[in-house]
C-alpha cells in the first residue's frame, strides 16, 4: 500500500517545463549608486566647494548611466523573453 | 503516455510497428484465411477462437499505441522547439549582458576622466576662483543638506 505514494511523485515528473531561465544582470549594474560628497564645514575657498559640486556631478552622471542600462537591459530582455514564449 | 518519453524514438516506433503488424498480419490470417482451413480441424477450435482474439486485442492496441505514438512525437517536437528558444533567448540575453556591460564600463571611464578634467582646471583657476570670493558656512549647509537630501531649518 506504502508504494501507492509513489505514484503521485512519477505523475509530477509530467510538470517538467523548458521555459529560459531568468538572465543575469551585467556586473556593472549590480552595484548601488554612491552617497554625493560634502563638503566640509570648515570650507570657505569657492574652488574647493567647486571641486565638491564636480565630484557630485559626476556620481550623477555614472548613476545614470547604471539607470539608463537598467531600463535598456528590462526593454531588450523583455523582447527576447516574449520571443521565446510566444 | 507522458511515460514514453522515457523510452528512446527508435526503440518505441519499432515495438508499436511490431505490435501493429502482428495485429494486422494475425487479423487477416485468423478472421479470412485460416478459419477455411482450420474448420477442417475440430481439434484446434479452441486456439482458433482464442488467436482470434489475440489478433484482434493486438490490432487494436497496435492502432492505439501507433496514435499514441504520433501525440508523443508531436509533443517531443513541441519540447525540442521550446528549448531551442529557451537556448537562443539564454544566448541573447548574455550577448545583451555583455553590450550593456562594456557600454556602461566606457560612459563611466569618460564621466571619470572628464572628472579629473574639470578638477584639474579648478586647480589651475582656484586663485582667480578664490581671489574675491569666500564662501559663506551658510552656503556649506545648505550645499551639503541637498546632497543628502536633508530637510533644512526654515528662517523665521
Amino acid at each position: 500500500m506504502r508504494f501507492l505514494m509513489l505514484i503521485p511523485t512519477l505523475l509530477l515528473t509530467g510538470c517538467l517545463t523548458t521555459a529560459p531561465k531568468f538572465p543575469d544582470v551585467p556586473e556593472e549594474l549590480k552595484t548601488a549608486c554612491p552617497e554625493l560628497k560634502e563638503a566640509t564645514k570648515e570650507t570657505q575657498e569657492l574652488s574647493k566647494l567647486l571641486d565638491v559640486v564636480v565630484v557630485n556631478y559626476s556620481t550623477y552622471y555614472e548613476c545614470r548611466v547604471k539607470v539608463d542600462a537598467w531600463l535598456q537591459w528590462h526593454k531588450e530582455q523583455k523582447e527576447i523573453f516574449d520571443k521565446a514564449v510566444k | 503516455m507522458w511515460m514514453l518519453s522515457f523510452i528512446p524514438d527508435s526503440f518505441l516506433i519499432y515495438v508499436v510497428n511490431l505490435i501493429l503488424l502482428a495485429g494486422a498480419v494475425g487479423s487477416v490470417l485468423f478472421f479470412f484465411v485460416l478459419h477455411r482451413i482450420l474448420r477442417w480441424f475440430p481439434a484446434l477450435s479452441p486456439y482458433y477462437l482464442l488467436l482470434q482474439i489475440i489478433s484482434a486485442a493486438l490490432l487494436v492496441i497496435g492502432i492505439y499505441l501507433k496514435g499514441g505514438y504520433s501525440v508523443e512525437m508531436s509533443w517531443r517536437e513541441k519540447v525540442r522547439i521550446a528549448e531551442e528558444k529557451a537556448r537562443l533567448a539564454e544566448q541573447q540575453a548574455a550577448e545583451l549582458n555583455a553590450k550593456l556591460n562594456d557600454e556602461v564600463k566606457k560612459k563611466q571611464k569618460v564621466i571619470v576622466e572628464n572628472k579629473i578634467v574639470y578638477q584639474d582646471r579648478i586647480r589651475e583657476v582656484a586663485k582667480v576662483i578664490d581671489k574675491e570670493c569666500k564662501v559663506a558656512p551658510e552656503a556649506i549647509d545648505i550645499h551639503n543638506a541637498a546632497a543628502k537630501n536633508k530637510s533644512l531649518e526654515k528662517k523665521q
